[in-house]
């Protein structure tokens, strides 16, 4: 089935993949925030995340201590196979609209 | 760094965690939180930091990280076997105590039988006119009228609306008028049988699933045949082949037999011996068109919509459809409004008014719940009370359970199960009390005899759910009692304290049921005085020693010369209608002057009826029969009243009848021809040659010797004919059958009540002396006596009893002298002292025996065997 994921989970994703190796809570967060301009708080983010995690599109892992978090560690987030597989039937479905709208969607 | 996030947050974030990890997701706060105070300020970034926090507190993160943690011990998979394994436990512990299982499966069952037999009628009339095909697409039109700001809602409708909606919408796909007034009775050479039918179209059959097994539909179309059911051809001719045979009426004159129903399943709420024509009464012929749209009484209109059509859309047409009859209905001051109703829909029903054949209405229901809920709540209470009783032995397997790391869970869980367990063996239990009663309990009900209460797939898994459901909210209670437990306290053995005594609460709960059983026991002896009562009640009519004999119509005034001639024979007398039991014929008198009537009871005796039953005439005398022209007739004081308060032509002793004008030549004193649970009415006494039944006075010494020379007697006069006779007071009492039918209910009712208290009572009492037996050997060594010690043992139990008896007898007093008795006989002195304190006494009788037995074996008991174990 084609889009299976939700337009904010996909946003989580596609974030996750903008950040490389430092896709950890806070730092998604604030893409988000500014990239899409929406607010949004911690715990929205941390269900989803979970939510991906469970449906196995997202693998965490904790990184090392750091004393900005008063010696806390991060979790991090890495995209799985699946999730890279499930982006491109997302993408190659909206292409196809796109592709096939009848009428001009361009912007004049 | 120096700041820190505001401290309240802080600590509620960690206790919403509990043993979650939330390390990161601390960090992540703490991150955006220094981030924000720098940008921001400390006072935006602490209402940012608190907004935060909840949002992750309660977020679905946090919930599915904790759920991890406490399913590490076990997991989703094993969720089965962990069942298998409370199962197993369950069973063992109810093995372990015999005693108190046995004691709550009994108490339970009989609870729970009364709500089983609830909810059978209950799931028997969901499945009510189910079995017609379509039944879905089949309706019929209810009526509310609106007179004065009162509604009312009729199962019938306008006989105009319906033959509108027949010509109009196409997209009704038949229609089916129904009118019930068909009824008559049936001559035939063993008297008279009464019969009741509708007046459809062949349609009926055609829509509504009743096969026919001879004859065919259509000949309903034929004026003056009618189509039967199987019962009624079997009752009437003795075979179900009666096609063209004749129907003889005096109503409607010869009906001819053109079809015989199959024997169709229950389970419907059409209720008919005869089905009739259009063709032979149209019921709507010589009525004017306002009549046929507001004098709707008795006729219904039934109709299965076509496919593809809704009901709100028949609906909306209807009422367009109805408009026309509103002026009709403005005319009478109302307004009717109409309403389609699924056949399926009929029973159980709301509270309708002129409803056609069999219809439960909630509101019987709700009194039938209520009553069951009475008797199951005191054995559910029972459950739970000597459950938590029994903690005593079982803290110690629930401190162990604890300290092995056991939930609460799972130890609620346990003891769920445990009482799910026994409430399922009760269940079973139940059923078969249900299967043993059931049939009785059917015959009491009106119209129970449309309900078949056959043990279908459906019933069972109400009764499952309904078991389930009992121990849930039974268990529920002890299940937390136990949860509660500290293994601490529970391991070393402190459970004793606060426990030998019984808590203020469940002495209240055993105080009302104790009061609950003894106004059931009240109920039941003052019913049964009552019953007694009305058997000895002095009727104002001599009942003794006379014989009724139904006769023929023949050679009356031979017959009472032959029995005159019999040496035993006292008196002979002629009557319709047997003094003591109901009167059948109702008839009005009309008075021309004033344009109105009034609703007597009319007999039909022998010259010589009042004479021989001793009814004492207040004035005038007895009818003359030599009176042909204008015959004479005989009315008790009631008639004479009432006829004061309509006030006639003045002084006329000449009343007009149905059969013509009639002079009144005396009067007699009221007297009880109906049973006592009818007041006297106005009643006429007259002549008639045509009487059916014959009322013989004997003195004898030898009873069957006279029978017999009655009998030789009556052969001499009628060669043909069976002789049968039964005495006068047992006619009487055969009409006391509806009081019967009370007291077998109550009695049953009593019985649970007192047998479930009893059963409750006993489980305490072992509860409490078990507690004690140390205590009891103490006592006993230090020289108590056995009469002291049963005092200390059941002197709690006798004083409870003393409480109920106190609230319990003023309230079944006032109840039952106020309402119950009057409505079984109209001329009770009310209650005597005597039935409440005989019926108190066996009740507490009884609660005596069950704690004495117990204390009993506890005092007995050698004390040195009991303190040797410590």
């Amino acid at each position: 089935m084609k889009g299976f994921i939700g337009e904010f989970e996909e946003l989580v994703l596609l974030t996750i993949a903008n950040l490389g190796s430092e896709a950890y809570g806070v730092a998604i967060m604030e893409d988000i925030t500014i990239r899409a301009n929406r607010k949004l708080s911690i715990g929205a983010l941390h269900s989803t995340l979970t939510r991906l995690e469970e449906k196995g599109y997202i693998t965490s892992f904790l990184g090392e201590p750091t004393s900005e978090r008063g010696g806390r560690r991060k979790r991090y987030f890495e995209l799985t196979q699946s999730a890279i597989g499930e982006l491109n039937n997302m993408k190659s479905l909206r292409d196809e609209l796109w592709a096939n709208s009848k009428i001009n969607l361009s912007i004049q | 760094m120096s700041t820190q996030p505001p401290k309240l947050a802080t600590w509620l974030f960690e206790k919403l965690c509990g043993a979650a990890f939330a390390e990161d997701l601390r960090g992540d706060l703490d991150e955006i939180y220094g981030k924000n105070i720098q940008n921001k300020g400390q006072l935006k970034a602490n209402l940012i930091y608190w907004q935060h926090t909840l949002s992750l507190g309660f977020s679905y993160a946090l919930k599915k990280r904790k759920q991890d943690v406490t399913l590490t011990s076990y997991s989703t998979s094993r969720e089965l076997s962990m069942l298998r394994n409370y199962i197993k436990i369950s069973i063992r512990n109810l093995k372990k105590q015999k005693t108190f299982t046995v004691l709550n499966i009994i108490g339970l069952a009989m609870g729970m039988s009364i709500m089983v037999l609830c909810l059978a009628v209950y799931v028997d009339l969901l499945k009510f006119d189910e079995h017609h095909v379509d039944a879905d697409r089949i309706y019929r039109v209810i009526t509310t009228v609106e007179h004065d700001g009162n509604k009312e809602t009729f199962a019938s409708s306008p006989t105009a609306l319906g033959k509108l909606a027949k010509d109009q919408l196409p997209n009704l796909e038949v229609v089916i008028p129904i009118n019930d007034q068909f009824y008559a009775n049936a001559q035939t050479n063993k008297g008279d049988l009464k019969f009741q039918g509708y007046i459809t179209t062949s349609e009926f059959l055609s829509v509504f699933d009743f096969p026919l097994a001879y004859g065919s539909k259509t000949s309903l179309q034929t004026p003056n045949s009618v189509i039967i059911t199987h019962e009624f051809a079997e009752k009437l001719f003795g075979t179900d082949n009666a096609l063209n045979q004749i129907i003889t009426t005096e109503k409607w004159g010869p009906l001819k037999v053109s079809g015989v129903l199959a024997p169709f399943p229950k389970h419907t709420h059409f209720e008919f011996d005869v089905l009739a024509g259009t063709s032979t009464i149209n019921p709507s012929k010589n009525r004017s068109l306002a009549d046929q749209w507001t004098d709707f009484h008795g006729n219904y209109f039934y109709f299965k919509i076509a496919e593809g059509s809704t009901k709100s859309q028949i609906a909306s047409s209807i009422a367009q459809l109805a408009k026309e009859g509103n002026e009709y209905f403005i005319e009478q001051n109302e307004k009717a409004t109409f309403k389609l109703q699924a056949i399926v829909d009929i029973n159980p029903n709301e509270d309708i008014s002129d409803d056609l054949g069999v219809v439960f209405e909630h509101s019987g229901f709700l009194l039938f719940f209520g009553i069951a809920l009475l008797i199951l709540l005191p054995a559910c209470f029972n459950y739970t009370n000597m459950s938590i009783a029994r903690a005593l032995h079982r803290s110690k397997e629930i401190g162990i359970r604890k300290v092995i790391g056991s939930q609460r869970k799972q130890i609620i869980e346990q003891f769920l199960v445990e009482t799910i367990i026994v409430c399922l063996i009760s269940t079973v239990l139940s059923v078969g009390i249900f299967e043993l009663i059931k049939r009785e309990f059917v015959s009491t009900l009106a119209d129970g005899s449309a309900l078949s209460m056959d043990l279908t797939w459906q019933m069972s898994i109400a009764f499952i759910i309904f078991g389930v459901l009992v121990g849930a909210l039974t268990g529920i209670v002890p299940a937390l009692y136990f949860a509660k437990i500290s293994p601490l306290s529970a391991l070393k053995n402190n459970m004793t304290e606060g426990q030998v005594s019984i808590s203020g609460l469940r002495k209240g709960l055993l105080t009302a049921q104790f009061s609950l059983t003894l106004i059931f026991m009240i109920g039941i002896g003052s019913l049964f005085q009552q019953y007694r009562l009305s058997l000895t009640h002095d009727l104002g009519f001599n009942k003794e020693n006379i014989l009724v004999i139904p006769i023929s119509n023949q050679k009356q005034d031979i017959l009472k010369n032959t029995l005159l001639a019999n040496p035993d024979v006292r008196n002979v007398s002629f009557t319709n209608s047997i003094p003591g039991t109901d009167i059948s014929n109702k008839e009005y008198v009309y008075f021309k002057s004033i344009q109105d009537s009034m609703r007597f009871y009319s007999i039909q005796t022998s010259e010589s009826f009042i004479e021989h039953m001793d009814i004492k005439m207040v004035w005038g005398n007895t009818p003359d029969p030599r009176n042909k022209q204008i015959p004479d007739v005989v009315v008790n004081e009631a008639f004479m009243k009432d006829i004061r308060v309509i006030n006639p032509d003045s002084d006329s002793l000449l009343i007009q009848l149905i059969t013509g004008p009639a002079r009144i030549s005396g009067v007699v004193q009221n007297y009880h021809h109906e049973p006592l649970n009818s007041r006297i009415y106005p009643m006429v006494i007259s002549l008639s040659e045509n009487c059916h039944l014959a009322l013989v006075s004997i003195t004898s010494s030898d009873l069957a010797q006279t029978l017999e020379s009655l009998e030789t007697s009556w052969n001499e006069v009628y060669p043909n004919e069976q002789f049968t006779a039964s005495f006068l007071t047992d006619e009487i009492e055969k009409a006391y059958e509806f009081f019967r039918v009370v007291l077998k209910i109550f009695g049953y009712l009593a019985f649970l009540a007192i047998s479930v208290s009893c059963l409750g009572l006993l489980g305490m009492v072992i509860y409490s002396t078990e507690n004690r037996t140390k205590e009891v050997a103490i006592r006993k060594i230090l020289g108590a006596n056995h009469s002291q010690l049963l005092k200390t043992l059941a002197g709690m139990f006798f004083k409870l009893w003393a409480i109920a008896i106190v609230i319990a007898v003023p309230v079944a007093y006032t109840f039952y002298d106020l309402v119950l008795i009057r409505l079984f006989n109209k001329f009770s002195d009310g209650i005597g002292s005597l039935e409440i304190l005989v019926s108190v006494v066996i009740t507490v009788g009884l609660g005596t025996l069950a704690i004495l037995w117990q204390t009993n074996k506890i005092v007995q008991i050698n004390p040195a065997n009991n303190l040797r174990t410590e």
